[in-house]
């Protein structure tokens, strides 16, 4: 993508210097000088605009050790259900079928839950959304800030929402969090729309569908209509 | 609740019109939400099914209008003159505006119908003159047909894009209903 846009800069840059010389000293024609210029302009846009935002890759660092630690502590637990996102950066894996109750989960230990129902406490990344909507609350934390896809797609319907991950770019693959958690981005979006739905979010099924991940989440309590 | 039981309970009472009125006005005012079972899961088929797709065609078809009205009041038949100046006044002020508008906006809730108006004719204030400004640097010049022709062929190519990205959002729509039928 980086070098894509770098490649539109360069093509435009060599273009428009070359129509507008020609422009001026061939042809004599001013509105072709202006589109050579404009051309110009936008091609030293392009150069300048960054690509990520800044400490990115920093923050890919984090994340990637984050999912690799969070991994190995689901696979020293056991845990192999999918997990309930909660309102507040909270992330409840199950690690008993039925599952435990998140009304009465106990947010603040480890462990949460009581006659055979448990459930391992974990905190996802605190990220920055306001409620409100939720594609615009996504787009800025994976794509304008982590750099971690291209595009994303988000659709309520009924008790669910539907999340399309186009191109996502994963830092490391750490089966058993994307097992329970879903993978990196997938996991940071789930935590993003339960904060910015301000409700609890069951991740339901992934799917990957060509260079797009298809994230489905049940709404499990008080999510507003964003 | 399946729309039509819900229309058919209270045209028991307020009647059909009645009833069809108030389940809009309740929709429109955002009280009760309708969702389709089915939404179609493949491009053919959002094409093939016009509560999705309605406006694609309404826009090909004005298009395809403003051609025919062009070409039959050119070959001399006068009567449709006043056709043609309606239709190229919104082949050349709101349809070019209104492609780009649905591509770069394909969610529905995104923009309000008025605000999705005023757009769709400032844009394609924006737009015309670009054509003009290629077309005049092509053999063709700043013609009839060239013009006709230019514009018809950008507002579907841009209507056809903006028609794919709606199709991601519903296509995501029918994952979760097939999902949901699990």
């Amino acid at each position: 993508m980086e070098r894509a846009s770098e490649i539109i800069a360069a093509t435009l840059a060599t273009c428009g210097a070359a129509l507008a010389a020609y422009s001026y000293w061939v042809l004599g024609s001013v509105p072709l000088v202006a589109l050579g210029i404009g051309a110009l302009i936008v091609a030293a846009s392009i150069a300048a605009t960054y690509r990520e935002a800044p400490y990115s890759e920093a923050a890919r660092a984090l994340l990637e050790a984050y999912a690799v630690n969070v991994a190995r502590v689901l696979e020293e637990f056991g845990a192999s259900l999918k997990a309930t996102y909660i309102k507040g950066g909270f992330v409840l894996a199950p690690l008993t079928n039925p599952s435990p109750d998140i009304n009465g989960a106990r947010l603040e230990h480890l462990i949460s839950g009581s006659r055979g129902r448990y459930g391992l406490v974990l905190k996802a990344p605190r990220l920055e959304v306001e409620p409100g909507d939720p594609e615009a609350a996504l787009t800025r934390v994976l794509v304008d800030t982590l750099g971690l896809c291209d595009n994303v797609r988000v659709v309520r319907t009924g008790d669910r929402v539907l999340v399309e991950i186009v191109k996502p770019r994963e830092p490391v693959e750490a089966r058993r969090f994307s097992e329970v958690l879903g993978p990196l981005s997938a996991h940071l979006a789930a935590a993003a729309l339960a904060e910015a739905l301000g409700g609890a979010l069951q991740l339901e099924e992934i799917e990957r569908e060509g260079k797009s991940i298809r994230v489905s989440l049940r709404v499990v309590e008080g999510v507003g209509e964003g | 609740m399946r729309l039509w039981e819900l229309v058919a309970r209270r045209a028991e009472r307020k009647g059909l019109l009645g009833a069809c009125l108030e389940l809009y006005r309740q929709w429109v005012e955002d009280e009760i939400k309708v969702e389709d079972p089915s939404p179609p899961s493949s491009l053919f088929s959002y094409f093939l099914r016009l509560d999705y797709s309605l406006w694609l065609w309404l826009l090909l078809t004005l298009s395809a209008l403003t051609i025919t009205a062009v070409t039959v009041t050119e070959a001399g038949l006068a009567v449709l003159l006043p056709a043609r100046y309606v239709l190229g006044t919104i082949a050349v002020l709101f349809l070019p505006g209104y492609a780009l508008v649905e591509a770069l906006y394909p969610r529905g809730d995104e923009l309000s119908p008025l605000e999705r108006l005023a757009l769709s004719i400032g844009l394609s204030l924006a737009v015309v003159p670009l054509v003009g400004l290629v077309l005049n640097y092509t053999p063709f010049g700043i013609r009839l047909y060239p013009v006709l022709a230019s514009l018809t062929l950008l507002t579907d190519a841009i209507a056809f894009i903006g028609a794919y990205r709606k199709y991601r959002y519903v296509s995501l729509l029918a994952r979760g209903a097939k999902v949901g039928a699990r």
